[in-house]
């Protein structure tokens, strides 16, 4: 291999490869990058074996070839070095690379391209296309609710289904439920398949405007965005039927403004015990109070006017929960609809622009 | 499962096939025998043995690292499949889950007729073999699942847990471990039909409420349901270490470190522990653990690692050398909030 190439667009392919490779693998190649010098271009990969990143940037390719570098040692090189652009040349009989970027030369030792784990590949054809940017969007709003419990790997991902027209994201943890659902145009087929959760996080990592073409194979999923293709193994189980849980008998509505009320969360939750974190709602006329005692420390409370008539009523919910719905949700108004101290709250944003989206929050028996 | 670790290497490496497997640590250092294949156990090798000595009685063994999140995935795929069937799925482990299929036998006629599809499916689409064992209560499933090991399918319907349950020794039966076998051969209670000649009171007055327990499994009677969710008893950390430790110094450290890991699994799970215990074992493997019950459930390190290192005193570590310890806190408090849930959660 013998390259020269752009630093910047270099260091561009380098940094969302990070968030893929193993920091504590116990094969020390899945915390390297594979580089291979191809035609004109410098292809980028790496793997943890569940999930693998693809990408590729522009190069003056002298010599084809191919090597493992470890991926954190060269980002910190790349991004560290001066100058517009970056030349490397391996020495293969050695598999030591030199790097050359402005007055800077480096010797890295790499391992063999031979080394590193053959990626499963999906042709990106014939696949489902959606705005990146409007999938994304999708993703950061269910995010938060994924299991992060290994014991429960079937609620460790999202499941994405497709249906005509439209695309569904749902994610729970057992105690909170989120759903969105966007108008997507050209969709046919039904289909349904769990994505798993380190896929979903590093796709939100990935900045680019460009259409996301996704592929289901047999037992891997593909995502290609531009030049960079994320594919990570199918998450097999099954997802509970959320449907289900997602109250539609709540007589108990109240519509707040999004942002004095997350701002109200954060100041009563600060006295919240420190293991089980709850804060209560009590709903009255005109008026819902927000309580959180601390027997080692004392009690927080403050009152939002709202529009509410009806019964009176004090339920018990993980401050975190709503903060998380809060902090996804693009409303200025989001609206709860409750029913008792037992039965699920569901949250909605009020004239939001997907097609549908809301949060179930199990509460906390105190 | 049967074999699981080994089983999942053989599965993948057919070069594996017929040889004798041993997955653990380091047969040159201080390792242990996580999982041994069929065809090495011939040779007196069993898991929990120190590799070391699993290569004396088997030189010729092939020695594997293990690879936990290889069998974690694999135990996902399994269980995916168990949940198939019934959504009362109750892991007791990486390779061993109780079912509860009793609401789910519609397509399948019978609790036989699905073991058998749960065999086949598991056989054809994971390409392993599993043993089940099918009867009316957990403990009578668990005996009958390790009856025929491996690849065995071992039914014992209702009317028949006696006739099944008398002849076994009493080692099968779940709580009776080495001490309490031994103290049961010293009352001259060898299978469980002889168990189940002794009087309640007899065994009460022995072994206090354990008694109680024996009494009834030597019955086959078993009340617990399949729970799908865990409920932890307790949460500990211990380690071998590559050298003896001789002085407390040392070992204080290593009490921290482990503290360290036990506070901060016990804050992960927002659980207090009202109980510590230690565990230690000198140079030539005795083995010993002290516990203290605190007045409060505790879950951060300085307490647990003060605590600790009490505990250490009680013993004669700092006289003698040593080669493991281990931190544990148990007695959870479980008062409080209680966050609900939307569903059952496997």
């Amino acid at each position: 291999m013998d390259i020269r190439l752009n630093r910047v667009e270099l260091l561009r392919e380098l940094v969302p490869m990070q968030g893929i490779v193993e920091r504590r693998s116990t094969i020390p190649v899945l915390s390297h990058l594979l580089l291979r010098a191809i035609d004109d271009r410098l292809e980028v990969a790496a793997t943890d074996l569940e999930v693998s990143l693809t990408s590729s940037c522009e190069a003056e390719v002298e010599e084809e070839g191919a090597i493992a570098l470890q991926a954190k040692k060269l980002l910190e090189i790349v991004r560290a070095c001066e100058g517009d652009d970056v030349a490397l040349s391996l020495d293969s009989e050695t598999q030591t690379v030199s790097l050359a970027a402005g007055k800077s030369r480096f010797k890295i030792r790499g391992l063999p391209a031979d080394d590193f784990p053959t990626l499963p590949s999906l042709e990106a054809d014939g696949a489902v296309e959606v705005a990146f940017p409007t999938f994304k969007k999708m993703v950061g709003k269910v995010f938060f609710a994924v299991s992060s419990e290994e014991s429960r790997f079937q609620l460790a991902g999202a499941l994405l289904e497709q249906r005509e027209g439209a695309l569904t994201l749902v994610a729970t943890d057992g105690h909170r439920l989120a759903l969105v659902e966007s108008e997507v145009e050209g969709l046919e087929a039904a289909d349904s398949v769990l994505v798993p959760r380190k896929a979903l996080q590093e796709l939100l990592r990935l900045e680019d405007e460009a259409d996301l073409h996704f592929r289901r194979g047999e037992h891997h999923l593909s995502f290609t965005v531009g030049r960079r293709q994320l594919i990570c193994r199918v998450l097999e189980g099954t997802f509970p039927d959320y449907e289900r849980v997602i109250a539609r008998d709540n007589d108990k509505h109240v519509v707040l403004p999004r942002q004095s009320f997350a701002a109200a969360i954060q100041r009563v939750s600060l006295l919240t015990g420190d293991r089980a974190r709850s804060i209560r709602l009590n709903l009255r006329d005109g008026e819902l109070e927000l309580t959180a005692a601390n027997p080692d420390l004392g009690e927080a409370r403050e009152d939002l006017p709202c529009e509410y008539q009806g019964e009176e009523l004090s339920v018990g919910l993980n401050p975190d929960y709503l903060k998380d719905f809060l902090g996804a949700v693009e409303t200025d108004t989001v609206r709860l609809e409750l029913k008792d101290e037992d039965s699920q709250c569901v949250a909605y944003p009020v004239d939001g622009d997907d097609r549908r989206y809301l949060c179930v929050i199990m509460p906390i028996r105190i | 499962m049967d074999c699981f670790y080994a089983a999942v290497h053989m599965r993948d490496d057919p070069s594996l096939a017929g040889k004798p497997v041993v997955i653990g640590g380091s047969p040159a250092g201080r390792g242990v025998v996580a999982a041994a294949s069929y065809e090495v156990r011939r040779y007196g090798v069993h898991s929990a043995m120190p590799a070391a000595q699993a290569v004396r009685r088997c030189p010729h063994a092939v020695f594997i690292r293990p690879d936990f999140p290889r069998y974690r995935r694999e135990s996902q795929a399994i269980f995916a499949i168990f949940r198939d069937f019934t959504p009362i799925v109750q892991p007791a482990s990486l390779d061993e889950a109780y079912l509860d299929v009793t609401a789910h036998l519609a397509p399948w006629g019978s609790a036989t007729a699905v073991a058998r599809e749960i065999r086949r499916r598991v056989r054809e689409e994971r390409g392993l073999t599993v043993s089940v064992g099918v009867g009316p209560n957990r403990l009578v499933a668990k005996i009958a699942s390790d009856f025929d090991k491996p690849d065995g399918l071992t039914v014992v319907p209702p009317h028949k847990v006696q006739d099944f349950l008398d002849p076994l020794p009493v080692r099968r039966i779940l709580g009776v471990g080495p001490a309490t076998e031994r103290a049961l051969h010293g009352m001259g209670i060898e299978t469980i039909a002889d168990l189940r000649a002794r009087s309640r009171e007899e065994l009460e007055a022995r072994f206090g409420r354990h008694g109680a327990g024996l009494y009834r499994y030597s019955r086959g009677i078993d009340e617990r349901p399949v729970r799908t969710e865990r409920v932890r008893k307790s949460l500990g950390h211990e380690r071998t270490y590559p050298r003896d430790l001789a002085t407390l110094e040392q070992m204080d450290a290593e009490l921290e470190r482990l503290s360290q890991m036990v506070a901060g699994g016990l804050r992960k799970k927002e659980l207090l522990a009202r109980t510590l215990t230690v565990k230690v074992r000198y140079a030539d493997f005795t083995t010993l653990t002290r516990a203290r019950t605190l007045p409060a459930g505790v879950d951060d390190p300085a307490t647990i690692a003060a605590v600790a290192k009490e505990l250490l005193r009680a013993t004669d570590a700092g006289r003698r050398p040593v080669r493991l310890l281990g931190v544990t806190g148990s007695g959870f408090d479980r008062d409080g909030p209680e966050q609900l849930w939307l569903f059952d959660v496997g």
